[in-house]
């Protein structure tokens, strides 16, 4: 999995860093309605925040015009005359509505999927009270603003992108109701005319008819060809998105199929290579009577050959464990890190002192919560792919350490003086089969997967790993374990640990 | 000489595992099928089991085997046989084994090294398993 290259000039090291990231593959979603709700309302939260936040904009315009009253002389140049006190009104009774919605859409993304209902709520407060101050600004601006009641089309329009057509429809109902009434109450006197242009005191309304006929029934007909194009737009955009849903899950779940039963064939190719495996055995102990020697020599091939591939059926046995949700999050427990690489070092010491090669470890007691699985094949990779890419006689230092950062639970390093790894290459070398031609003539018998494995359960763990290399000169591993008590801490996968475990057993013991 | 039953699906490991046990000197019955091994050691009680974890009508079919061996010979050694497999993505380890759970006394690791086999054979025999189940 690792190169190695060589210079005359002692080359800068490479840092490559690893963040956990969620899996790859989108998690199926739930059918039917939960499903239509578990999509629509982070959308509909989102929305409710995008709201709020555009409200500021308004009451900043307001205070702005508001502020403008205070100086005539400014309105007064663009032949207006603006009294402070309609727009600072607007202003300060948006301020405190919006306060209280942004406070209602919090409280109701807490309750997460439930909340549903409380942010639909939410929304149709925020346009509701909206609609209303805007009937009062549209009054206060007065007939010579004809455009005016076009500022409703905003509601409009934006209840039509985050509504169904019928929601959005009532949204424009409401809007078409309120100005109906200001021109009512207008026409019959219960509300005094208004203007904002300098010189001319208000004049008094037209007749009802003629408001109706020229300016109501216009709008109105602009509004509902806006709605019905929006709308539909919408709707369609809608159904576009759903349907890329579906196929999005039936995507993640033929992919699930696949590897479940990519997993199973291996499974099944375990059985004749022990049985394959064993036969060597039987052969190689002289247990079937004495072997010549050529005939011995090629039995060790065979049986050397059959220890390979069962390592690589293993190595890809757990590494589809570690994807496949099917098997759920093992249980985490409060382990000693230490304890796990002392483990670690006992097995695979043999093989590193066979090639001379040394194991140094500073171990000091490393409390940390995670799945003892996952933490025996992280560490057990990262010595075996350092021990592998090891030259004879070189030295590997495994060393772990209770976390210092904020954050941040435990850190293993493991520092060997191998062949290194080029720049360039970092990124790649936690790809599955990923081999460099370097790293494949060092060690022709590496699967490339063991690096695979580690990503996949430091992701798990939500762990980071950094790289830090030199080519010729050796690579050091460092990772870095979260604190799950820490409320900065965003890990994929995690559950809290489960006292009541006591190992690393399945939980439906 | 002891008598031990080998509890295994695959004719030919079974065959290489009774090999060795008959080298050492003990005498083998092989029993293919886990549904059969309850009545094999009622017929005649061995004096140890060497059990393979998956068969293919039960993946976990070992497991069930050793719970229901232990509770009618609450002391007959169990050697089991492990490899990587969905429950057990490392195989797995001594701190699995449980009275509940796995009442196993040993096990050994596929691909079988016949050395750690012989080794783990003698210990059970003379009552010095890991496990301390027998």
């Amino acid at each position: 999995m690792r190169g190695a290259a060589d210079s005359a000039a002692p080359p800068a090291p490479a840092r490559y860093r690893l963040v956990p990231t969620p899996e790859e593959s989108p998690a199926p979603a739930a059918a039917g309605v939960a499903e239509e709700q578990a999509r629509v309302e982070p959308l509909l939260h989102a929305n409710a925040v995008w709201f709020c936040r555009l409200r500021w904009l308004v009451v900043a315009v307001l205070l702005g015009v508001a502020a403008s009253g205070l100086v005539p002389q400014l309105p007064a140049a663009a032949g207006l005359r603006i009294q402070p006190l309609w727009p600072g009104a607007a202003a300060v009774l948006l301020t405190g509505l919006n306060v209280v919605f942004t406070r209602w859409t919090r409280r109701a993304a807490d309750r997460g999927p439930c909340g549903g209902g409380s942010i639909r709520a939410v929304l149709w407060t925020q346009i509701a009270s909206d609609l209303v101050i805007l009937t009062a600004v549209i009054h206060w601006l007065g007939p010579d603003w004809p455009a005016a009641p076009f500022m409703y089309l905003f509601h409009i329009i934006l209840a039509c992108l985050v509504f169904s057509p019928a929601e959005s429809l009532a949204v424009a109902g409401l809007a078409a109701g309120l100005y109906g009434l200001t021109i009512w109450m207008g026409s019959v006197g219960w509300l005094p005319p208004s203007s904002i242009r300098l010189g001319t005191p208000p004049s008094p309304p037209a007749p009802l008819s003629v408001q109706i006929w020229t300016g109501l029934l216009p709008m109105l007909l602009i509004w509902g060809v806006i709605w019905y194009l929006v709308s539909r737009l919408a709707t369609t955009l809608r159904r576009r998105e759903l349907e890329l849903a579906q196929t999005n899950r039936r995507l993640a779940a033929s992919s699930e199929e696949r590897a479940r039963h990519m997993l199973e064939t291996t499974h099944q190719l375990k059985a004749p290579f022990a049985a394959i495996h064993a036969m060597t055995q039987v052969l190689l102990g002289d247990y079937a009577g004495p072997l010549p020697p050529a005939a011995r020599e090629v039995v060790e091939k065979i049986s050397h050959r059959c220890l390979a591939l069962s390592r690589q059926i293993q190595e890809m046995l757990q590494l589809a464990n570690l994807r496949s949700r099917a098997q759920g999050t093992p249980p985490r427990q409060r382990l000693d890190l230490a304890s796990v690489v002392r483990e670690v070092i006992g097995r695979v010491e043999p093989a590193a002192r066979q090639r001379r090669i040394r194991l140094e470890t500073t171990l000091p007691p490393t409390p940390l919560t995670a799945a003892p699985d996952h933490l025996t094949m992280l560490v057990e990779n990262l010595v075996v792919n350092a021990v592998t890419y090891s030259r004879e006689g070189g030295t590997v230092e495994v060393s772990c350490t209770p976390g210092a950062a904020p954050g941040e639970a435990a850190r293993l390093t493991v520092r060997d003086q191998g062949i290194g790894i080029p720049a360039d290459k970092l990124p790649h070398i936690f790809e599955d089969y990923y081999r460099t031609e370097e790293a494949v003539a060092h060690n022709r018998a590496s699967t490339g997967l063991g690096l695979a494995i580690v990503r996949q359960a430091a992701r798990a763990e939500g762990a980071t790993i950094e790289v830090e290399s030199t080519p010729g000169r050796g690579t050091i591993f460092t990772v870095i374990f979260p604190d799950p008590c820490s409320p900065a801490i965003s890990r994929p996968a995690f559950s809290q640990p489960d006292s009541c475990t006591s190992h690393g057993l399945p939980p439906d013991r | 000489m002891a008598y031990l039953l080998i509890v295994d699906d695959d004719a030919d490991f079974a065959e290489s595992v009774a090999t060795v046990c008959r080298a050492m000197g003990h005498e083998t019955q092989i029993v293919p099928k886990p549904g059969e091994a309850l009545a094999r050691v009622a017929e005649r009680r061995p004096d140890a089991v060497i059990l393979d974890v998956m068969f293919p009508e039960d993946p976990a079919a070992g497991f069930q085997v050793a719970r229901d061996l232990r509770k009618r010979e609450p002391h007959l050694p169990i050697l089991m046989l492990t490899a990587v497999n969905q429950q057990f993505p490392l195989g797995f380890s001594h701190r699995d084994i449980d009275p509940k759970w796995l009442p196993v006394t040993d096990f050994v690791e596929k691909p079988v090294d016949f050395e750690a086999l012989r080794d783990r054979i003698a210990r059970l025999l003379t009552g010095s398993g890991e496990g301390g189940q027998g």
